[in-house]
């Protein structure tokens, strides 16, 4: 809600405010502005109340990333492996929780999504676009979005991902030193406090219980067939849920939600797998 | 056709399985946890408040969102470097039984407002049922109210 509230001055006065308004409003915000102005806009275009329009772009974004899925997987595993990832997707309890509610996370999934498939797709004015969106909409998309770019880039030398990271860096290093006077982004203080949550199998089974079984023969269709951006994200997104290995210890329960989607994206090229064998067999 | 509708077939009943996981996980989220006594309180403070909320965390960020005000404690936790003092002094607010304590908490972050609702309160240490009887005295009066919240605040004299 309290992501409503800024929204609700955007639309009422028409300016980003400096100060957030959680913990007693006299704090500079170190949000990134592309949810908020985008939802604002929403709300000022339909002339709809700011809470009715955050709980539209819900749904409204909820579909993108179910389409956005898709597209993805129908990339990685055709037609059958896009649908069966997308059906994965919803029956995610993981990426539910996290795709139902009116944050910025709702924008920052099917943005990365998309940066993804853009990139598969070779197509480097939109991977560049979707990334520096995704820099500018929610930090943690970003960071997963730039983890895996940064890897495949050092992977398979990809200049479009090369280029795509660069303009990610470079705008959101551009926005906050225009809101904080600062390149510190290690100064923030669920950084340097080390906001964190322990991954529990409590969180393993949220991924989706079919997602889980049909992952295992998708990660080992993706190998043979050297989805290198694949194993990218998965490695990525896991490496980024146990980041306490590494010594850093930060967000990882919130990183975990991406995770939940490289294994839905596995899943779904597991369940096509399994459907072509089956129609292939005698 | 006869296999890709067995496929799908599958698949649906794939989909039905899981619903119960879904129910048992997501659900929990999309409980209420504000009365919608609340939502009215803020749709008034919209019009007619200013200024910084007393309130715990849902009701504040309630504020937050239908009234755009400011509220102690809510949201971000890492906005400000002294959330968890907040919280804990929001908490003795709620809790103390001493009109005069109450007081010298709301004057030392300068609130304009305090939130009681008829339900019990979570201000970062745990839920909490509010002690309202010490905002009877003088020092405190209603601005708003109705059977599911009361808004107070600082009398003239106070």
């Amino acid at each position: 809600m309290y992501h409503t509230g800024i929204i609700r001055i955007i639309t009422e006065t028409g300016f980003m405010p400096v100060y957030d308004l959680s913990y007693g409003g006299l704090t500079k915000s170190f949000y990134v502005p592309s949810y908020r102005l985008f939802t604002a806009a929403v709300s000022s275009l339909s002339g709809t109340d700011p809470v009715v329009s955050a709980g539209l772009m819900v749904v409204a974004l909820g579909v993108v990333s179910v389409c956005a899925i898709y597209l993805l997987g129908k990339e990685f595993g055709g037609s059958w492996a896009g649908a069966c990832a997308a059906m994965l997707f919803v029956l995610s309890p993981e990426l539910t929780i996290y795709t139902i509610r009116p944050f910025p996370e709702v924008l920052g999934i099917p943005l990365l999504l998309l940066a993804l498939y853009f990139l598969k797709k070779n197509d480097w004015g939109m991977v560049v676009l979707a990334s520096v969106l995704t820099a500018l909409t929610h930090q943690t998309s970003a960071a997963v979005l730039g983890s895996v770019l940064l890897l495949y880039t050092m992977v398979r030398r990809d200049k479009k991902a090369a280029a795509a990271l660069l303009s990610m860096a470079a705008a959101y290093s551009l926005w906050q030193l225009f809101t904080l006077n600062s390149l510190d982004i290690l100064g923030m203080r669920q950084i340097a406090l080390k906001e964190s949550g322990a991954i529990t199998l409590m969180h393993v089974e949220r991924i989706g219980l079919f997602a889980l079984l049909a992952a295992p023969i998708g990660a080992a269709k993706a190998i043979k067939k050297r989805h290198w951006l694949l194993g990218a994200i998965t490695v990525a997104t896991l490496v980024l849920s146990k980041n306490e290995l590494l010594g850093i210890g930060i967000f990882t329960d919130r990183l975990f939600t991406f995770f939940a989607l490289a294994v839905v994206l596995l899943g779904g090229i597991g369940l096509a797998e399994i459907g072509r064998l089956w129609r292939d067999a005698k | 056709m006869k296999k890709e509708i067995i496929a799908v077939a599958v698949l649906l009943s794939m989909a039905m399985v899981s619903v119960p996981q879904l129910d048992h996980h997501v659900n929990p989220w999309l409980n209420t946890v504000v009365l919608q006594g609340e939502a009215d309180a803020a749709n008034w403070a919209r019009e007619n408040a200013r200024g910084l909320f007393l309130a715990g965390i849902f009701g504040g960020e309630l504020v937050m969102g239908l009234a755009a005000q400011p509220s102690l404690v809510g949201g971000d936790w890492a906005a400000n470097a002294n959330a968890p003092q907040q919280m804990s002094d929001m908490d003795e607010f709620y809790k103390t039984d001493s009109p005069a304590r109450a007081e010298e908490i709301w004057k030392k972050y300068n609130a304009s407002y305090a939130w009681f609702p008829s339900r019990q309160v979570y201000a970062g240490y745990g839920w909490i049922s509010a002690d309202e009887e010490k905002m009877s005295g003088p020092r405190f009066r209603i601005v708003f109210t109705n059977p599911e919240v009361r808004v107070y605040e600082l009398s003239p004299s106070g």
